[in-house]
């Protein structure tokens, strides 16, 4: 490759990176990226999994702020059922499981959770939800997932045939925190758009 | 902002630091400044390149086992250090460029 394009390139590379560190860029993508509706009461809250479970059987950081977030949403009555999902590869627990654990250490009713251990992608919990849910005339559902992973979550679980209540509601803009934290923001932007475009191109949106 | 500033501050002081011992002790030319910063650029680019085709071969990978009917997660990709090996893959391709340069 000519010198000249890859120094373009470059040159492009690092203001966009220092663009992402130091300006609000990636807080104002992900705002966007995030779909708004009015939080309100719904028949389930399905949280989707999120890096499921360590060596030691405990539930990742990101796993369990989901599992928190169903929980506290349950807990202001918006639904009175529970779906916890999970991958079911890694180790010899299943993140739903353990989910399901910390949710009755919590105080919430075995009957009032579901969980779903064989999904590996957000199209199978989706379809793994619509197997669960739709038997007992389940459609309106509060999805918790990662703000930036929420449309594509969204669009999946619509095209099952529920209509879906983002966990967060409306989204907030945030402008604030630390220039790593800001390049986490725009990573997972970037994974997400690149999941969206593969779905796109594998007909599951 | 306050984290953002010191971070800028720093590094602004060491840059600083870098030019005055560069021309100083090392009687760097003080021009050269502008090819040092197409070079970076030129790094950068060198970087990029190698990382998009360890995505790509990574990606393709992950599909061609999920064909063959192993599921593999994207996710693995996901790793911070894959853009740590691509700059060290591209400083050690320019390095090697830049003997030939030299010769």
């Amino acid at each position: 490759m000519r010198r000249d394009v890859l120094s373009i390139v470059g040159a492009i590379g690092v203001a966009f990176l220092l663009a992402v560190g130091f300006t609000p860029l990636p807080n104002v993508v992900s705002y966007w990226m995030a779909p708004a509706r009015e939080l309100g009461p719904a028949e389930a809250i399905v949280v989707l999994g999120r890096g499921g479970v360590n060596e030691r059987g405990e539930l990742v950081e990101a796993s369990l702020l989901g599992l928190m977030e169903g929980i506290d949403l349950y807990q202001h009555r918006l639904a009175p059922l529970l779906v916890l999902s999970g991958s079911p590869f890694g180790t010899r627990w299943t993140e739903a499981g353990r989910r399901a654990d910390v949710a009755r250490e919590c105080g919430i009713s075995g009957q009032a959770i579901i969980t779903m251990s064989s999904a590996r992608t957000t199209r199978d919990e989706a379809l793994g939800a619509r197997a669960l849910l739709a038997p007992r005339g389940i459609r309106r559902i509060i999805l918790v997932t990662d703000g930036q992973a929420m449309g594509r979550a969204m669009l999946l679980f619509e095209r099952a045939g529920f209509d879906v209540i983002p966990s967060y509601g409306a989204p907030v803009l945030e402008w604030g925190g630390t220039p790593e934290a800001r390049l986490g923001v725009m990573r997972q932007v970037v994974i997400e758009t690149v999941a969206r475009l593969y779905y796109r191109l594998a007909g599951y949106l | 902002m306050r984290h953002t500033l010191l971070l800028l501050t720093v590094t602004g002081l060491t840059s600083v630091g870098a030019c005055a011992i560069g021309m100083r002790r090392l009687g760097l030319p003080g021009d050269g400044l502008g090819q040092a910063l197409l070079g970076m650029c030129r790094l950068a680019g060198t970087a990029i390149v190698f990382l998009s085709l360890n995505l790509l071969i990574g990606l393709a990978g992950v599909l061609l086992a999920r064909g063959l009917g192993v599921f593999v997660s994207v996710y693995l990709l996901n790793d911070a250090f894959l853009p740590v090996l691509s700059v060290l893959q591209a400083v050690i391709f320019e390095c090697w460029r830049a003997q030939r340069t030299a010769r």
